[in-house]
């Protein structure tokens, strides 16, 4: 009797697999990538003191080590700050020449509206003309800390000011300009700002950088101040927390390499509202049209298909419509008639917040249509005749049996299209996104919504940041970080809409075209 | 489709049926409106283009000297990406609908699924600025991977065979695609660390060095290979999603009768279930190909944008969608340049339109084809 042998699938087989475990990889890879790489920037690395063969001192933090070039031996990149004493803030330096490297506690960090990062020792803190005298290193950075903390309070108090009083004011004096009550009451509120800003000058600190070189930092400048090596776990889990919520509620500073991104998280979410709100009703029009009003001929089979394909045309061509038809053609003529004042600088007739939430919702009805119609034909077509043989018309059928029942499946179709409508970037680059925004298109004038203005978008914001930035390698954990976002706000849009449709089908079952 | 009943006999209630037929023509009229303004594109660009072809404004000459690099750049991008996604997504649809237990599958689409929402800005960010520097300094360990890769799964393969029945019970082909991830990072990381000692034994040292002197290959940081792998990392998806929608849905009696007659998985495979779904397969690598040629993020951000005509994997190139994205904003309405990229626009959406509607009749065929299949045999 001869062995059975184990069946086997051969080597094709095996290669299949390996094909999904590959693909898995990738996934994962990239997003790995992104939660690290995201994530790290925020965490309060550890500054490092570092002395050369030749005598050199550095302070930085170590970003990554790479083999040299044609050499033996590594290099490592020193992110060192300083940009106002070195005129540069990156160090490669060869891990050879590196004698000692310590990590003394108390090194600070200050963040500063200016030249970036400042990383060294903080000798003194007091009045800007009487720095002379060397404090303890703990009273100073008690006493920098306290001052830190007043002059937010101060901050905080001037913005209140601009927002709640300024502001009003010079509107109400735009209408009105003989109102002399309100004109006081501006000369007042100023006089009150002015004020504050002289409380947040004169306070200075005295810094040295770790070769000697020493430097008076006015402290209105200073955002921020935080000795790493010093704070323990804890607080480093609650600086790094800390710093998420200013990625995500500060605007961009330094040329976008350095703050937040809340007004591109604003762009974009104002966007894609406008957006679904355009596509939701015309998409479900469209479908409950092809659905249910019109004859199923032949005719309405083509439409289906030439619809479905238009969710395959590339997105850059749906760029080109909007900018030749909505922003040349409509937005042109709207600027010839109403705002002729104001030409040759066009209002309507560049890219903008209204063109590109039209384009997008074009390119994305393909997508709510495909998804609402899908949800019609599941729908039993007892329950229209049902409805129709108790003596309900057609549109007392659609508005009371049918469209309920199609809720779920138009509300996949919208999220679906607000997760591709999120994730585009190419036909926005035509049609009205901006590089830096400085006023972003809602605010308290009068209309209150600005759909004329250009508007910032996460994904723009990455392209550009990376591409176009002056100091790529500083901006670059900040791309990571909106990234990580972008790709975050689009997952849970799709995981959201998989569910969905899975509870939608589990609980109609399966019902194919008649 | 469903014609309501004639409530002529109900002279009660006409604001009823009056009603009923406003809203069925404002409903027609707004459905054939916006399917009309969906439509429109393709009318724009061809309004655009045709009169300045025709009155002279544009010359022949001029628009071959143009587009020709472009169209270049665009199907040299489609071709190296199809090349990587292609058999990665074929590969995964034939484990996921012939292997896989139907619980592993059903966590495994969706998971694949959500690889088609990643935003391309966010794959040509990674691509272009992460990847591509990376691979200039390990392209030797890239090189070797990518040679590695099928013969380590091979190899993990034959070692299973080798292994005792428990273990080869609970690492069963079945879960291949996921125990496979462990081994096949161990292999790279094996690579990576022996590949500077094979540049210097092979290449001298420097590969980039020895392309230019052996082969005349220049290398340039962003390049046809990294665009490849990024773009097909997009597409491949889309093309999964469909072909394994075309494999799981041939009839299950084809593949039961040839495994009643005593052939293996694969062969029943090979011999039965693909050519019934090889329809489905072309369809899908077609909408793979139609996406990755109107791709513009990827392509913008990994390929260096340079108007290259050369085939080598190592050098850039510029796509139609690229170069509409960069120069469209910058050109002047009605100007020779502004027409050309309408032009581009045109021929880029008549290419994936074309190839979507082939597609999409060759699915329908196939649907047939599988409702007549299941119900007769």
């Amino acid at each position: 009797m001869s062995r059975r042998l184990p069946r086997t699938e051969g080597p094709w087989a095996w290669l299949a697999a390996g094909s999904v475990a590959l693909s898995l990889l990738l996934l994962g890879g990239l997003l790995l990538l992104l939660a690290v790489r995201g994530l790290g920037h925020f965490w309060p690395a550890s500054v490092t003191l570092v002395e050369l063969e030749d005598g050199r001192l550095l302070a930085g933090q170590a970003v990554r080590e790479l083999p040299l070039e044609r050499q033996a031996g590594r290099e490592r990149l020193y992110f060192t700050g300083n940009r106002d004493l070195d005129g540069h803030v990156w160090h490669w330096l060869p891990v050879a020449t590196i004698v000692a490297s310590e990590r003394p506690a108390e090194l600070v960090v200050l963040e500063r509206r200016r030249h970036g990062a400042f990383i060294g020792r903080l000798v003194a803190v007091g009045e800007a003309d009487s720095l002379a005298s060397a404090q303890s290193r703990e009273a100073a950075w008690a006493r920098l800390e306290a001052q830190l903390a007043e002059l937010q309070e101060l901050r905080d108090e001037r913005e209140r000011l601009r927002r709640d009083v300024l502001r009003p004011l010079i509107r109400r004096l735009d209408a009105r300009p003989d109102d002399t009550a309100a004109r006081q009451a501006l000369a007042e509120a100023n006089a009150r700002v002015r004020e504050l800003q002289q409380a947040m000058g004169g306070q200075a600190a005295l810094l040295e950088s770790v070769d000697g070189r020493r430097l008076v930092q006015p402290l209105d400048e200073v955002l921020r101040a935080w000795q790493p090596n010093a704070m323990s776990l804890g607080e480093k889990v609650g600086a790094w927390s800390q710093g998420v919520w200013r990625f995500l509620s500060e605007g961009p500073r330094d040329g976008n390499t350095a703050g937040g991104v809340w007004p591109a998280i604003f762009g974009t979410v104002m966007m894609v509202l406008l957006m679904s709100l355009l596509v939701t009703p015309f998409g479900v029009l469209a479908a409950v049209y092809l659905n249910e009003v019109a004859h199923q001929g032949r005719l309405t089979n083509l439409v289906r298909i030439a619809v479905r394909n238009l969710a395959g045309v590339p997105s850059i061509v749906y760029g080109v419509f909007g900018l030749g038809v909505f922003v040349y053609g409509i937005g042109g003529t709207l600027d010839d008639w109403f705002f002729s004042d104001a030409l040759p600088s066009p209002t309507f007739g560049t890219g903008g917040l209204l063109w590109a939430s039209l384009t997008l919702a074009l390119l994305t009805l393909p997508v709510v249509i495909v998804a609402t119609e899908e949800g019609l034909a599941r729908i039993p077509v007892q329950q229209r005749e049902g409805a129709l043989a108790l003596g309900a018309t057609r549109l007392e059928t659609l508005t009371r049996v049918v469209l309920p029942m199609a809720v779920p499946a138009m509300l996949t179709g919208v999220i679906l299209a607000v997760a591709r409508a999120a994730g585009e970037v190419a036909p926005l680059m035509l049609v009205g996104v901006a590089k830096l925004a400085p006023q972003i298109p809602v605010d308290g004038e009068f209309p209150f919504l600005h759909l004329d203005r250009k508007f910032m978008h996460l994904g723009y914001h990455i392209f550009d940041t990376a591409f176009h930035g002056n100091d790529v390698q500083a901006a670059l954990p900040l791309v990571y970080a909106t990234a990580l976002l972008l790709v975050l706000v689009i997952l849970v849009l799709n995981l959201t809409a998989i569910f969905l449709r899975h509870y939608f089908r589990s609980r109609h079952g399966v019902q194919p075209r008649p | 489709m469903i014609e309501p009943p004639n409530l002529a006999s109900a002279p009660r209630l006409p604001w009823r049926r009056r009603l009923d037929r406003l809203a069925t023509g404002l409903i027609a009229a707004g459905g054939i409106g916006v399917i009309v303004a969906v439509m429109a594109i393709g009318a724009f660009l061809v309004v655009e283009v045709l009169p300045a072809l025709f009155d002279g404004r544009l010359e022949m000459e001029r628009v071959r000297l143009a587009l020709t690099p472009m169209a270049w750049g665009t199907l040299k991008a489609a071709l190296w990406a199809m090349l990587f996604a292609v058999p990665l997504a074929l590969g995964a649809a034939i484990h996921s609908a012939l292997f896989m237990t139907r619980r592993l599958r059903s966590r495994m689409k969706p998971t694949l699924e959500m690889m088609e929402a990643m935003p391309g800005v966010v794959v040509g960010f990674v691509a272009g600025l992460v990847m591509a520097p990376w691979v200039e300094r390990h392209l030797v360990g890239v090189l070797t991977l990518m040679l590695l890769l099928p013969l380590g799964v091979l190899l993990a393969a034959g070692l299973w065979r080798r292994l005792p029945s428990g273990w080869r019970r609970r690492l069963s082909l079945a879960r291949a695609g996921l125990w496979l991830v462990p081994w096949l990072l161990l292999l790279a990381l094996a690579t990576f660390s022996l590949a500077p000692w094979l540049e210097v034994l092979l290449f001298g040292g420097d590969l980039r060095v020895w392309l230019d002197r052996e082969l005349g290959l220049d290398y340039a940081t962003r390049n046809a290979m990294i665009v490849g792998v990024a773009m097909g990392f997009a597409v491949m998806p889309s093309i999964y999603a469909l072909a394994e929608d075309a494999l799981s849905g041939v009839p299950g009696r084809l593949g039961e009768g040839a495994h009643a007659l005593g052939a293996t998985r694969w062969q029943t495979l090979w011999r039965v279930v693909l050519p019934a779904a090889s329809p489905g397969i072309f369809a899908a690598v077609m909408i793979g190909t139609g996406r990755a040629v109107g791709e513009t993020m990827i392509v913008l951000m990994a390929s260096g944008n340079a108007a290259l005509m050369s085939l080598s994997p190592f050098e850039g190139m510029r796509s139609m969608a690229a170069g509409i994205a960069v120069e469209l904003p910058e050109a002047v309405p009605g100007s020779e340049a502004y027409v050309l990229l309408m032009l581009a626009a045109l021929l880029l959406f008549i290419f994936t339109f074309l190839v979507n509607t082939l597609a999409e009749v060759v699915r329908s065929r196939l649907r047939r084809r599988y409702r007549w299949l299941g119900g007769a045999a």
